[in-house]
């Protein structure tokens, strides 16, 4: 009973609050388990499995595929960086949200993330949204607030949770370099 | 100033390609990005490039190939296209060669990572032998569909690898497996299915003493049958995945080694609280056995020790026996599997060795908010008693605590215990199951003790949740309740309802069903007709109106509310019952001040210690 992380994946799992610069670093991502149904989880640096983002920003490029399915591409920016956003034929919902909204527009996105093999190799982080919505400026503000505490609480832990310990080796990141990056989202918001 | 050079630069790109842009509509646009939202300005600048390059057509160039020192080593990993590299790795797999211009094709693999490649016939290379470590010295990677592969041209120059300068075979944790490589992995086949494909022989889960991962055995591979409850030596292995799953594949070039029992790599001895799915080691109390048997199960149990306790099983195979009750007992290669969220020890045949010893257990006991599937002790009031609603149910009801509350069961049998409403009791290995991702408590098999003079105060009090609205579930917006006194119960589109049938006399009510989100914790939640009425202005009235003047219908509800509030900050208060969060008192959360120059000394004060 003291293993806590045997419990804590039976609640649903939260949509995780990360900036750009954290989420396009990480790429380790498992499955707990070994029935088809488990979830997969991605790493997050600061050391938290994610299998749902909460995101905010600027959507700055939309693209729509020109295949037979449609499927969008968007590029939504926050303070840190990028995050490259997808809706396609599985995202009812995000994919008419999708095609509302005109770039440059302020919005949040519930998503999945995934891990993909760029061409050259590199991993590239992509969220599959489950819903987009075009938001005022302050709701993206209280999302820089929430991420920047958030990001704070996991560097901050002080514990000896495996996915604490196995971030810390597979990404090698001192916290001073998430500091740096939560201090660059705070400083954006003009008061 | 930058944003004028970004113009500048964006004008220049293309009038070079004879395309002319408006400069003031461009630089408006860079004005709106960068000043207005906050666009860092080579965001701007590339987005824009891109938006433009759409409009005429034109493809970005990408950046050209370079050529590398020929004695360096890449590492296969690092390879990208259009690079001329030497490396050194394992032939792991050939294929048939399909054309008279390939002489050779196949995989190649160092420690770090694998890829295809290709030897051309013109190139008039040494045939290379699956299996063994090469040298190739300058051969080409290029790109295909996405893929980057190996090119061995007349140029390149191949040299097997002497024996010492082979790295050395290392065996893979299962729990360490990270796809895409080549790797040599040892444990036991724990689980065979069925396979569904003629291409693949078998197919199954292998297990050592860190996890467990599914594998696959290429028909192909013309290998000898692997047999359950055998450990095995694999070398080498495919490694892969599949939406997020981690699996290996056996083909004509592993090497397949059964190992004896006398050579099966030690296990660790873990305590019960430390078990995942694996093969592990154990020594635990026989704490409480099943009644019922089936021909396939001997015996089912629970076993614990100070730290825990878990479900164990034993099949009926050759030599299986029994485990007797409050025995202490090691057992040794025990199949622990996760089913449904909780774990199980699965005890085969001749593992299980009994203890002299008569240690007694300090029972765990946890929070309610703490229990997840599978084995648990609580201390909890019994807070309410339900109606009975099957024959094969004893007793059913909501037990609390301090932390929370939860469901439990008592299904019919001759010790069933029956617990008295009001009255607190220590329950002591009773099984949480997951159902309809709610959890519930079974007591049948549990020890359930009274405890006398005990006061405990139920967490049912007012709470505060402040997050993000992620999710609006269908039920949301305008709904249609039963007009039967005590009932309520929501109809569905034909006015239905479950218990007293059509209904035309419904009565409207607004509400919100969705998913409240701390970042930290998923609320399940509804937002009462008061609660909805404070975030979105709608009354039982304009939102009938609206309903009613609009070909959507309830619909038009639904989405008028989705747009004001999904993916808002609200603030939320309500009380939690039954993992589900009532609210009737709601806001849009507002942007704190306070809360940013917190932060802001919180970033920069422990950076400096």
């Amino acid at each position: 009973m003291s293993d806590n992380s045997v419990y804590r994946k039976y609640e649903r799992e939260p949509a995780k609050r990360v900036f750009a610069a954290e989420l396009r670093e990480a790429f380790h991502h498992f499955r707990e388990g070994t029935d088809e149904k488990s979830p997969t989880f991605l790493l997050l640096p600061t050391g938290e499995r994610c299998n749902r983002v909460f995101i905010a920003g600027t959507l700055t490029e939309k693209k729509k595929s020109e295949g037979e399915a449609v499927f969008y591409q968007v590029r939504v920016v926050d303070p840190t960086g990028t995050f490259f956003v997808s809706a396609g034929s599985y995202q009812p919902e995000a994919l008419h949200q999708i095609s509302t909204i005109e770039s440059p527009a302020f919005v949040v996105i519930v998503g999945k993330p995934g891990v993909f093999q760029s061409p050259d190799g590199r991993n590239l982080v992509s969220v599959r949204a489950e819903a987009i919505t075009a938001v005022d400026k302050s709701v993206v503000d209280c999302w820089i607030l929430d991420t920047a505490r958030l990001t704070l609480d996991r560097i901050e832990k002080e514990t000896d949770d495996p996915d604490h310990q196995k971030a810390a080796e597979i990404y090698q990141r001192q916290p001073d370099f998430w500091r740096s990056k939560i201090r660059d989202a705070l400083s954006s918001i003009q008061l | 100033m930058e944003l004028k050079e970004i113009a500048d630069r964006i004008s220049e790109k293309f009038s070079t390609a004879g395309h002319q842009i408006d400069r003031a509509k461009l630089e408006e646009k860079i004005n709106r990005f960068v000043e207005e939202f906050s666009v860092p300005p080579a965001e701007a600048e590339r987005s824009i490039t891109a938006d433009y390059a759409r409009q005429f057509g034109m493809e970005l160039s990408s950046s050209a190939p370079s050529r590398q020192d020929a004695d360096t080593v890449t590492r296969i990993s690092d390879i990208q296209a259009e690079q001329w590299v030497t490396v050194e790795g394992q032939i792991v797999t050939l294929f048939p060669s399909r054309s008279p211009s390939v002489a050779q094709s196949g995989v190649i693999s160092d420690s770090g990572g694998t890829m295809r490649f290709t030897v051309w016939a013109k190139a008039n290379a040494p045939v290379m032998e699956q299996g063994k470590w090469y040298r190739l010295e300058s051969a080409v990677a290029d790109e295909y569909n996405g893929q980057v592969s190996l090119k061995v041209h007349s140029g390149t120059v191949i040299t097997e690898l002497s024996p010492e300068s082979v790295p050395k075979t290392e065996i893979t944790s299962i729990s360490d497996i990270i796809p895409k490589r080549w790797i040599s992995v040892e444990g036991e086949v724990t689980t065979l299915f069925t396979p569904r494909s003629p291409s693949i022989a078998q197919t199954g889960i292998l297990a050592d003493s860190s996890g467990t991962v599914r594998f696959t055995v290429w028909a192909s591979a013309e290998a000898p049958l692997l047999e359950q409850g055998h450990w095995y030596h694999l070398e080498p292995v495919e490694t892969d995945e599949f939406n997020g799953q981690i699996s290996i594949k056996i083909h004509g070039g592993t090497k397949i080694e059964p190992i004896s029992k006398d050579e099966i790599p030690p296990i660790e001895l873990v305590s019960i609280g430390q078990l995942k799915p694996g093969v592990a080691t154990l020594e635990g109390k026989v704490v409480s056995v099943e009644k019922q048997y089936s021909e396939q199960i001997i015996q089912r149990g629970v076993l614990a020790d100070d730290s825990g306790a878990v479900r164990f099983i034993i099949r009926n195979t050759p030599g299986a026996e029994p485990l007797v009750e409050n025995h202490w007992y090691s057992i040794t290669g025990a199949v622990v599997d996760r089913f449904r969220g909780a774990l199980s020890v699965q005890v085969n045949s001749g593992s299980a060795r009994i203890l002299e010893v008569d240690k007694s257990i300090r029972p765990n006991i946890i929070p309610i908010t703490q229990a997840g599937p599978g084995i648990v002790c609580l201390r909890v009031k019994m807070v309410q008693e339900y109606d009975n609603t099957s024959d094969r149910l004893f007793q059913a009801g909501l037990l609390g605590d301090e932390s929370g509350t939860i469901r439990f069961v008592t299904w019919k049998d001759e010790n069933a215990p029956r617990l008295d409403p009001d009255n607190v009791y220590s329950i002591y290995y009773a099984s949480v199951d997951e159902f309809n991702s709610r959890l519930s408590l079974t007591l049948n098999g549990a020890t359930c003790i009274r405890e006398e003079n005990v006061t405990i105060q139920v967490r049912t009090s007012n709470e505060e949740v402040s997050g993000a609205l992620v999710h609006l579930s269908p039920g949301s917006g305008l709904i249609k309740r039963c007009p039967v006194e005590g009932c309520g119960r929501v109809l569905s589109r034909q006015n239905y309802c479950q218990v007293h049938e059509i209904q035309p006399n419904y009565i409207y009510d607004l509400r919100v069903k969705g998913w409240l989100d701390t970042g930290v914790k998923t609320y399940d939640t509804i937002i009462s007709r008061e609660g909805v009425e404070e975030l979105t202005g709608l009354n039982l009235i304009s939102a009938q109106e609206l309903a009613e003047n609009d070909p959507l219908g309830l619909d038009t509800v639904f989405y008028h509310i989705s747009e004001q509030i999904l993916g808002r900050y609200l603030v939320c208060r309500g009380r939690s019952i039954d993992n589900r969060f009532f609210a009737y008192n709601c806001e849009f959360k507002k942007f704190e001040p306070g809360l940013h120059a917190e932060l802001i000394n919180r970033v920069e004060g422990s950076s400096h210690e």
